[in-house]
């Protein structure tokens, strides 16, 4: 009930003391939860950072292993280029070789190199010149040889001389044979 | 919930100040969290307003939890028994007085003026609560004012209030400052009670007692000693008499002597004013007025017998006396108002 003329004042629980202890408390849980949030936030980071890194291990696996593939790929063209280089060397040489072969009196004029099998057009004196001189060497390195002459307008004889070695005539041969 | 915390954090202080004009009364409770209390009774000359102001502020201090009570002791107070505000007019002047309408159906009210005035004199420590004097004085006799017509009064230093109640009903409240020298109503109770005696009760209670020079009549000390014994006004006429022919020159020292020797002059000044205060009752039309058989008085000065004496063989009237600490009430009353 109301006995009163007049109404009492607000009274705050503030005292300065209060005030001070309510300060002090405030600015020490600021600064837990400061703390805690600073905290919070720089694992958030490293957990960030740790993924960065897993997926950056993950990238660098895999360019490893696409390296070593290429790597492997690399050596494999590289043993290749080496087979090619001493196939390349070996055809040079049996080009020196066919080059040798062919005597001072006998002209080419072109050279087709197949693949089991050389076609050599040129101008000999006459037949026996390319027969003694020529064809005997050709025949001991070709399985076949076939030669075609034809006359040239100042009287020597234009030649074709066409050689096969026989391993695709094996091949054929033995599948054939693997088909019976 | 928040007060109860702040009930527990703090201890609850409530300051009580009775201020009258000769001296102030500080009356302090402290209410412990753990249930205890501590009572404080300082009492200053009242012009030590200073000192009045740091011993509040010493309380306060103590707790931001205090509640600063005053007893509204102007002399604009008072009580009527409606709370109707067409009936208030015929009693004062309600733009410029603050009420309060009871759930009994009556209503106590103060001037707005001397409540600022009172609220401007302590704005250095400030206030709460501003109580009447009719308020406590009904609460002091909440057993009492549910029976039969009685008179209550409440005796303080400077002044007296005095309340007519029958079954929680009022009839009758006035406040009586002891300064004040205006009975003109005195004369006509006397003149109802006997017209045949020789009563010139006008005379009587205009005596200023200030003015009576003990020193230079000691025997009409002596008189006033056997007040008791007197049967009719006629003495009492003869004092007053003398009184007034004696001289003015000595008056001040006169009065602290008076004083000193017996307060049975103060209280035959209260007696005179309680007189004209019924006979006011009986008189006046606006009031319902009943025969009084009973009178209860609330003692927070420490009256003497004789008042009691005076009124049971003057008027009467069947007198009970309860001692009262004016502050302790001022307390329940604003514990009351905070509940």
């Amino acid at each position: 009930m109301k006995y009163s003329y007049i109404k009492p004042r607000r009274k705050s629980m503030l005292t300065p003391e209060i005030k001070l202890v309510v300060t002090f408390f405030a600015m020490t849980l600021f600064m837990l939860i400061s703390t805690y949030v600073f905290l919070l936030i720089k694992n958030s980071q490293f957990q960030q950072e740790e993924i960065d890194i897993i997926e950056a291990k993950y990238n660098i696996e895999r360019n490893i292993k696409i390296m070593e593939i290429k790597i492997i790929y690399i050596e494999k063209q590289n043993a290749l280029s080496q087979k090619i280089f001493t196939k390349n060397s070996v055809l040079k040489d049996s080009i020196k070789n066919l080059f040798d072969l062919v005597p001072q009196r006998i002209t080419l004029s072109k050279a087709e190199l197949l693949k089991n099998g050389l076609v050599l057009y040129g101008i000999t004196p006459n037949k026996d010149v390319y027969n003694f001189m020529l064809h005997a060497p050709l025949r001991s390195i070709f399985h076949r040889t076939y030669s075609s002459f034809y006359p040239a307008k100042n009287g020597w004889l234009k030649f074709v001389s066409t050689n096969y070695m026989d391993n695709d005539i094996e091949k054929i041969m033995n599948e054939e044979t693997n088909d019976e | 919930m928040f007060n109860n915390l702040k009930k527990f954090l703090y201890t609850q202080i409530y300051i009580n100040i009775i201020a009258n004009a000769q001296k102030t009364v500080i009356y302090v409770e402290e209410l412990h969290s753990n249930g205890s209390s501590d009572n404080f009774e300082e009492v200053f000359n009242s012009t030590q307003r200073v000192e009045i102001y740091e011993c509040i502020q010493a309380f306060a201090k103590k707790s931001p939890i205090h509640y600063i009570s005053i007893l509204d002791n102007s002399p604009s107070c008072g009580a009527i028994p409606t709370c109707s505000k067409e009936d208030k007019k015929l009693y004062y002047n309600s733009s410029d007085f603050e009420n309060i309408c009871t759930p009994e159906g009556w209503t106590y009210y103060t001037s707005k003026r001397d409540l600022l005035e009172l609220q401007g004199h302590y704005h250095k420590v400030g206030l709460d609560f501003i109580f009447s004097p009719f308020i406590i004085l009904s609460n002091f006799f909440i057993d009492k004012i549910s029976n039969d017509i009685a008179m209550y009064i409440l005796i303080n230093e400077d002044n007296l209030v005095l309340s007519v109640f029958e079954d929680s009903k009022l009839f009758f409240a006035v406040n009586l400052d002891m300064e004040n020298k205006d009975l003109d109503s005195n004369d006509e109770l006397l003149m109802d009670i006997d017209d045949d005696e020789e009563l010139d009760l006008e005379e009587s209670v205009d005596i200023n007692l200030e003015n009576v020079d003990v020193d230079d009549d000691v025997e009409l000390i002596d008189e006033f000693d056997d007040m008791e014994d007197l049967d009719t006004f006629d003495d009492m006429d003869e004092f007053s008499q003398d009184a007034i022919e004696e001289d003015s020159v000595s008056e001040k020292s006169s009065k602290d002597d008076f004083e000193d020797q017996n307060g049975f002059g103060v209280d035959y000044h209260r007696f005179s004013l309680i007189q004209s205060a019924i006979n006011n009752f009986y008189q006046d039309t606006k009031y319902d007025s009943k025969f009084i058989e009973t009178v209860y008085i609330a003692d927070s000065v420490g009256i003497s017998n004789e008042l009691k004496k005076f009124l049971e063989e003057e008027m009467f009237l069947s007198v009970y006396v309860r001692k009262m600490n004016l502050g302790h009430e001022l307390c329940e009353l604003s514990k009351a108002e905070l509940r």
